[in-house]
């Protein structure tokens, strides 16, 4: 008989470990070889070059990609090949007669796993992420990718051990394995975007909130972060990956030690894991007809729970391969479709729970506004605001926002918002806007997106179409705030100090003029001098410069840096440029980037008259609207001019150069007749037009009756200064 | 000793062990045979610890063996389909098990290997299925175990292998008190080595018992009745498995202690009364045939 052996001598975590590196050597050999073949091997010449040539430019790995794709590929490969045992009735038999306990046997596997996976990847792959860097001063990123790229392998080994401790057949693991990893980031997705599609302020991405908190435990989604991303990733992924590693692996051992051995074959050794993948196939399934056939109203959800029941009937088919158990089939598929119509409906009911009506009211640390009206960015994002004046004024706009929800989302269907609105002010009603058949982008509404930072650290993020702009008069004195007048150049005084200007090879000025954008690229002194200018004139602002007609811009400025590889590590600076800021327009007359507005104001209003065309019928005092025609060549074009003399009801808000109609594109002449002005036409010469236009402007606020010019169907209000001249001139409305 | 205690196991809906109680004694030839899906495979899976039973006990040498790794290290599985690892050879599977065996012999590793002429170093995948189930005995037996299970390890073997196993078998018994369990379906070979005897039926165990002991349980006999007989006389006197009728001359066979069988036959006054030997497989066929595993009843 043999004689008793004490259990130190058994069940050694180390005899399975050697034992996986044993059997695996041929994988861990070749694997090392592709690695050493796509890392070092090309790498050598690239730092050849770089000694042989003095230093010249760096290009990098070229067959990085290779390097981390033969690793991610494995991480994926490598679970199949270490437990394929399980599903093997015969390999079964061996393995778990054994002396070794369950846990011993899986993690001795795991471990070996790892370490055949991991071992070569970080030994050659930090080295060369190392010489990379140092080789491109830094800027290379491959070596943080290496980590990255780790950790997401980690991700997709222990998904796929899991995965296979579940199933009991090859087929099965890589089909729910393929689920995993596709079918949560999507089903995420899906269920967004549809939530999206009937929730007021929707503003939630895949990268955001609760979407991307739940979408940051997907392996892919670290992955796609650093692949396509900017290379990095945030703590909290790195937190969320490292958790689903973690529950991947201790789930997996506890399930291993209570999988049946008999499980060897049969699609499932666990069902709850077929559940789960198959009803978020189902539901994503569905839930994407949804939005693919919005259009077909009511046949849409009968369409989207056929497809999404005939998901889950194909999986579950087979899955017990054939069609032995239809009728549990039918009440799963039933009950799915049940749970969805019922988590739909009830979110419609309470306005996504919750989601539509919360404003953060407390505990907010910072907001960051982005409202857009038309081509104008008059808030923008990048500049991130603390001052709590300034977070009580975006909030007393979203609370407008929300309490006049129903009127903003019945607008495509209204004409005319005004009188439905609860205004934030009085005094703001005699706004009126045109109808706006568009989302927002013309006729003056608004786009208006929300991202508050909470004290506790989270994001709350809203985004609102259509809103009309009488609610958002808070929002302009946020913009003429000292903060915010701050954060938009302190960037620039940053970059001055910081020399970002030297690290540019060249800097891209691009000016708004009247004729459009006008770019070039200037060179780094000649933008650093522009940037003091700009600058000097933001300082100057007053702090209680608010609100008002004089604040209308003339022209908006950005500066952005062009490096040679195309890439750009330092963010544009905009700015908008009103008449006080003298620097700035000084700057650009001196280096002859004149704004227009600069060229027209020393125009003399006598041109006009010596320029007036023989044929041109004089202005009366009857005769509002002009007619003109310009000779250019053997071509004549005529063009129609108004000139109306505005009342309380005629006050407009201006948006860039498209600006609103007088109750729409071609309606105005009859909008006259309804008033019972007249008509008046005059020919005038291109010249008298744009001297016209020069005392107009399209980027303009009223609180007060002003002149609009009307040319060709387009708007502009008369600066205040050029009224009497406008009158001199013989350009008024009378009845 | 392996001791099992109403053990029951079940395969989803299917019931493949039903109660059974057995004990094996130790340093003994124990001979597990049944009708095919009995439950044999199962049973020797649950007491190497592969398989978990649903109720019931099972223990060797009064410990479980599920998930102890000293217990699991006495216990050693030959199973009907040996597995190998992939791209293995002789020689590392011997490091495969002795890895994990610690009984491990090298010296009856390498002694065997030659008894078997068997190459090390070939890949086992190339290997005739005969010399896959001769490499998978001898690893076994390399593992030097208290107690091996022999699944279906004759089969694929010629007439002189088959030799050199029992021989093997039967010294390591002696020798080191080894208990063997062979489940198989050729009982001729197994009424040549076994001393014990359990034949399995639909998951119950029908019998267990020492082999000569069940040979003398069951008899088979040849009489001639001068005066009238009929059958269902002779059904109510003896317990009669099974019955054929040629004129006079009947062939009986019956269970029962000889002296009472043949007690019971006097008062036919027989003309002859002949006994004959019967083999195992001569008891297992007429012992499923009373449990209606028939060919004639199967295939008719």
């Amino acid at each position: 008989m043999t004689p008793m052996l004490s259990s130190s001598k058994l069940n050694r975590l180390g005899s399975v470990y050697r034992d996986c590196l044993s059997r695996y050597k041929s994988v861990f050999i070749l694997y090392a070889v592709v690695l050493f073949v796509s890392g070092p091997v090309f790498l050598f010449p690239e730092v050849l070059e770089w000694m042989t040539y003095e230093r010249r430019y760096f290009h990098g790995l070229s067959t990085e990609v290779l390097f981390h794709f033969a690793a991610l590929i494995l991480s994926c490969l490598l679970p199949l090949l270490l437990f394929t045992y399980i599903n093997n009735r015969q390999a079964v038999d061996v393995y778990h007669a054994m002396p070794v306990t369950r846990d011993k046997l899986y993690w001795g596997n795991v471990l070996g796993g790892a370490t055949i996976l991991l071992a070569p990847y970080l030994a050659l792959g930090i080295p060369c992420g190392i010489i990379c860097e140092v080789l491109d001063s830094g800027t290379n990123g491959m070596l943080s990718r290496v980590f990255w790229i780790a950790l997401g392998m980690l991700a997709l080994y222990s998904t796929m051990v899991f995965v296979m401790v579940n199933c009991g057949t090859l087929f099965e693991s890589i089909v729910y394995f393929g689920i995993a990893q596709l079918a949560y980031p999507l089903l995420i997705l899906a269920v967004m975007s549809s939530l999206g599609e009937f929730t007021f302020g929707w503003e939630e991405s895949i990268e955001s909130g609760v979407p991307g908190f739940l979408a940051a435990f997907a392996p892919g989604y670290l992955l796609v972060n650093v692949v396509f991303g900017n290379g990095t990733t945030s703590w909290q992924v790195i937190v969320q990956q490292a958790a689903t590693i973690t529950a991947a692996l201790f789930f997996g051992m506890i399930l291993y030690r209570r999988r049946r051995s008999e499980s060897a074959g049969s699609a499932f050794a666990f069902r709850p894991l077929f559940y789960v993948g198959a009803l978020m196939v189902s539901i994503t399934a569905g839930v994407g007809c949804s939005l693919i056939f919005d259009d077909y109203g009511g046949l849409m959800i009968i369409i989207s729970a056929i497809v999404g029941v005939l998901c889950y009937f194909i999986l579950d088919t087979v899955r017990n391969r054939g069609l032995s158990r239809v009728k549990e089939t039918a009440l799963v598929s039933l009950g799915g479709v049940v749970a969805v119509a019922m988590f739909y409906g009830l979110a419609h009911l309470t306005g996504t729970f919750g989601y539509e009506d919360h404003v953060p009211s407390a505990g907010v640390k910072s907001v960051a506004v982005q409202w857009n009206a038309g081509s104008e960015n008059y808030l923008s994002s990048s500049f991130v605001m603390t001052d709590e004046a300034n977070i009580a004024r975006v909030i007393e706009v979203h609370e407008a926002i929300v309490e006049n929800k129903k009127a903003i989302e019945d607008f495509y269907d209204t004409m005319g918002l005004d009188d439905e609105l609860t205004p934030v002010e009085d005094g703001y009603i005699r706004y009126r806007f045109d109808d706006g058949s568009g989302d927002g982008w013309d006729y003056g509404n608004g786009r208006v997106t929300v991202k508050y930072t909470m004290l506790d650290g989270r994001t709350v993020s809203r985004r609102y179409n259509n809103i009309p702009l009488t609610l958002t008069q808070p929002l302009y004195q946020a913009a003429a705030s000292g903060e915010y007048r701050n954060l938009q150049w302190i960037g620039l005084k940053e970059a001055l100090e910081n020399g970002d200007f030297d690290k540019a090879d060249c800097w891209n000025f691009s000016l708004d003029r009247s004729d459009g954008w006008f770019g070039t690229d200037i060179e780094n002194e000649v933008a650093a001098s522009l940037a003091q200018a700009m600058i000097a004139d933001l300082e100057s602002r007053p702090d209680d410069w608010n609100v008002h007609p004089e604040s209308t811009p003339i022209s908006e400025l950005e500066l952005y840096p062009i490096m040679e590889t195309g890439r750009q590590n330092m963010s544009n600076y905009s700015m908008k440029i009103y008449e006080r800021d003298r620097n700035t327009i000084v700057w650009m007359e001196q280096h002859g980037y004149a704004i227009d507005y600069e060229q027209y104001i020393s125009s003399a209003g006598q041109d006009i008259i010596s320029a007036r065309n023989e044929t041109t019928t004089a202005v009366t005092e009857t005769k509002p609207t002009i007619d003109y025609e310009i000779a250019y060549g053997t071509e004549v074009y005529e063009h129609t001019i108004a000139v109306l003399r505005a009342d309380d009801r005629d006050t407009f808000w201006k948006d860039c150069k498209e600006l609103f109609y007088f109750g729409g594109y071609d309606s105005w002449q009859s909008d006259f007749e309804k008033m019972g002005y007249n008509e008046c036409r005059v020919m005038i010469s291109e010249r008298e037009l744009d001297v016209l236009r020069s005392k107009a402007s399209s980027h303009y606020i009223s609180e007060e009756p002003r002149d609009v010019l009307i040319v060709d169907g387009n708007s502009f209000l008369i600066y205040p200064e050029y009224s009497a001249w406008m009158h001199e001139q013989g350009y008024t409305l009378t009845k | 000793m392996i001791l099992c205690q109403e053990l029951t196991k079940y395969f989803d809906e299917t019931k493949a062990l039903d109660g059974i109680c057995v004990s094996i004694q130790k340093a003994s030839i124990y001979g597990l045979v049944g009708s095919n899906g009995a439950g044999k495979s199962t049973l020797m899976r649950i007491i190497a610890g592969i398989l978990q039973q649903d109720s019931g006990l099972v223990t060797v040498d009064d410990m479980p063996v599920w998930e102890d790794p000293l217990q699991k290290s006495r216990v050693f599985l030959v199973a009907d389909e040996p597995y190998f690892v992939p791209q293995a050879t002789l020689e590392s599977m011997a490091a495969f098990y002795g890895r994990f065996y610690p009984a491990f012999d090298r010296g009856l590793y390498e002694r065997l290997c030659d008894a078997f002429s068997l190459p090390r170093r070939k890949r086992i995948a190339t290997f005739s299925k005969g010399m896959k189930r001769q490499a998978a005995f001898l690893l076994g037996m390399a593992a030097k175990p208290d107690y091996l299970m022999l699944d279906e390890c004759f089969d694929g073997l010629d007439p002189v292998k088959r030799q050199v196993v029992r021989k093997v078998l039967s010294d390591t018994v002696a020798e080191r008190e080894m208990t063997v369990i062979i489940s198989s379906h050729n009982l001729r070979e197994l009424d040549e080595i076994c001393d014990t005897v359990g034949i399995l039926h639909k998951g119950k165990l029908l019998y267990s018992k020492d082999l000569d002991d069940l040979k003398g349980e069951v008899h088979k006999l040849q009489a001639v009745f001068l005066s009238p007989v009929t059958e269902e006389e002779l059904k109510n006197s003896l317990e009669v498995m099974a019955m054929e009728r040629h004129g006079k001359f009947w062939t009986l066979i019956v269970r029962g202690d000889m002296s009472s069988v043949e007690e019971a036959l006097a008062q036919y006054e027989p003309a002859a009364v002949e006994a004959y030997p019967l083999t195992l497989e001569e008891v297992f066929l007429y012992e499923m045939e009373v449990k209606g595993y028939d060919a004639n009843v199967i295939f008719q």
